[in-house]
């Protein structure tokens, strides 16, 4: 039960875009195209995942027992980094084809926020190895989720007439806010299970 | 190659561990301060406080973390202030309940609430919500919308999440109490 | 003579790097821009943050740009970056805790904010030391003074009055409470509009460099650039 919870606050009340402002970057980069977002949010889903399973036993076996807490930060991005750079190696030897729709998103992992922020956040929140794992699955269906949305939103305001400042990135901001406002009705949506 | 990365790594450990060595402890006393104003405001009667062992909290509630009894000059007990730490809206809110030997609450005192919308949640965290603990005994309701009556309080408009969070800490607080003073 | 072109370039490094001004002219830093902006001055110790990792960050790469093999480069710039970030995370925990409270993780992700990493790559690989440092200090403050600017807004908006280190700017503050200022959906319309503000603000100046070209009476003498 408490892992539906975290997979509904995952992908719908703490959304990482709309709620937590993770993962923005990206979040405009490559929402100008519907198609470049199924790239993008594959290769999302699957490092979250990856990441999250890989920093909680680093931090729970390895860094709080030693007392060095305070290497989280270094230790937890040189993870992030070499995972990046090993999936990107393994995908290219595997199947080339999903070497060419993927490669060029997997280098933008490392810098993404909402993977470093889904295992800090992991860590915070004090969950269990599965917990996290769970988490960092449903943060990134999250992420993109509402890249694909707005990806959609932005290509039907493409064809509109817009004011010449309001162009480009100005509008797709406003458009980001009005969507921001509709996730805010998923607040409290599992009032009694999840807090 | 790689070893540049290494002694780069190594170089950086080392650093981090010096500066480590030096504000650690900063946080640790600062910390430690912080709980030991937060005790004196939230019961100003006491002249010591007594740190409360962890056996005795064992049934409490889970937002409870720490208790202690006040007791003033003469060592005669003036009340409980417990520390507890319930689920807000973005985090948990840290606060220190005041409970006289009665079991009625004395002052409240919210040490973080920075999880909380600003503006919004962070309300529940002003005097003008808190004010109105004062003197209410065990397992408080909250209302909406309306005035309220008696072991009532009234949430926030527009944050009832972080109103129920500060709420439910104040009832497991009042629990935790109970047993402490018996 | 090297000195006083050395002085201007650093002078010149820095203003240029103000200009760069995040997120609106370079569109990156994104992420802390919309979360922590709901004071100014929660952008003013952000911002603050930033400029020590950036420019501690790009002294030592700069100093240490002959000597890191390429191959390796991104992971030590990672490595460095993310010593300053925790050194900076653990000051301010021992000195402004409340601050550090209200940052939060967005502190330690100041090690993925791109404008670190892309300035270290972009400038501080290929330039000495002092215009790198000059060049942080540019993109900090412009990064600073945006965060201030949107910050101000929301805050303003969202409740009326600004405060800093304590005082309130605006004495009793002014009755507003538009709270969806504070709220997610508020960052991105401010953001949008100080956008759009400065876009417009862009196509007025071209329209006058344009004009004052045209009045020239000297043909093939163009208005400053």
């Amino acid at each position: 039960m408490e892992f539906l919870a975290i997979l509904v606050g995952g992908i719908l009340i703490n959304n990482y875009i709309f709620s937590r402002f993770l993962g923005l970057c990206p979040f405009f980069g490559v929402s100008s195209k519907l198609e470049t977002v199924y790239g993008m949010g594959a290769a999302v889903v699957f490092v979250m995942t990856l990441a999250s399973a890989i920093t909680w036993p680093l931090q729970h076996l390895l860094l709080e027992p030693l007392g060095l807490g305070y290497l989280q930060t270094v230790a937890f991005i040189l993870v992030i980094a070499a995972l990046v750079q090993s999936v990107e190696m393994v995908i290219q030897r595997v199947s080339p084809t999903l070497y060419a729709a993927l490669g060029i998103y997997l280098p933008l992992l490392t810098t993404n926020c909402a993977v470093l922020g889904a295992a800090l956040l992991n860590i915070t929140s004090g969950y269990s190895f599965i917990a996290s794992v769970v988490n960092g699955f449903a943060c990134g269906i999250g992420w993109t989720l509402a890249t694909l949305l707005f990806a959609g939103v932005r290509e039907r305001v493409e064809g509109t007439h817009i004011p010449p400042a309001m162009r480009g990135m100005p509008i797709a901001f406003v458009a980001a806010g009005l969507m921001a406002l509709a996730f805010m009705g998923f607040q409290g949506l599992f009032r009694g299970i999840l807090f | 190659m790689v070893l540049t990365l290494l002694v780069v790594c190594v170089v950086a450990g080392g650093a981090l561990a010096a500066v480590n060595g030096t504000t650690a402890p900063i946080i640790a006393a600062m910390e430690e301060k912080a709980i030991q104003e937060g005790l004196a405001e939230v019961l100003p009667e006491a002249a010591t406080f007594e740190a409360v062992a962890a056996e005795e909290l064992a049934g409490a509630g889970e937002p409870v973390q720490a208790a202690w009894r006040g007791l003033d000059a003469a060592g005669h007990l003036v009340g409980v202030v417990v520390q507890a730490a319930p689920d807000g809206y973005g985090g948990a809110i840290s606060m220190l309940v005041g409970v006289k030997p009665d079991g009625t609450l004395g002052q409240l005192k919210i040490l973080d609430a920075s999880g909380e919308t600003p503006g919004l949640g962070s309300k529940a965290a002003e005097r003008k919500f808190l004010d109105q603990f004062l003197g209410l005994g065990p397992n408080i309701e909250l209302v909406k919308n309306q005035a309220p009556v008696g072991n009532q309080i009234q949430a926030v408009t527009g944050a009832t999440i972080s109103s129920r969070a500060v709420l439910s800490g104040v009832n497991a607080a009042l629990d935790a109490a109970r047993q402490i003073v018996r | 003579m090297s000195k006083s072109t050395s002085n201007v370039s650093f002078m010149g490094v820095l203003t240029e790097g103000i200009r760069q001004a995040p997120p609106f002219r370079l569109l990156l830093g994104l992420c802390p821009s919309l979360a922590v902006t709901t004071a100014m001055e929660n952008g003013f110790w952000m911002g603050l943050a930033v400029i020590f990792v950036l420019a501690c960050s790009e002294l030592l790469i700069s100093l240490l740009r002959k000597l890191i093999p390429d191959r390796v480069r991104i992971p030590v710039y990672i490595v460095i970056v993310a010593t300053f970030v925790t050194v900076v995370d653990m000051v301010m925990k021992a000195y402004v805790p409340e601050m550090h409270a209200i940052l939060g993780i967005f502190i330690p992700l100041i090690v993925v904010n791109c404008i670190i990493l892309g300035r270290a790559e972009a400038f501080a690989s290929k330039n000495g030391p002092l215009h790198s440092v000059a060049d942080a200090i540019g993109v900090g403050i412009g990064f600073m003074v945006s965060l201030m600017a949107i910050g101000g807004v929301r805050e303003l908006l969202g409740t009326g009055n600004l405060k800093l280190f304590g005082h309130a700017l605006l004495g009793g503050g002014l009755p507003l409470e538009v709270v969806v200022m504070l709220l997610p959906a508020g960052a991105f319309f401010v953001i949008g509009f100080m956008m759009a503000g400065l876009t417009l603000l862009q196509n007025r100046q071209k329209k006058q460099a344009q004009r004052s070209v045209e009045h020239c009476t000297v043909p093939g003498e163009g208005a400053a650039d």
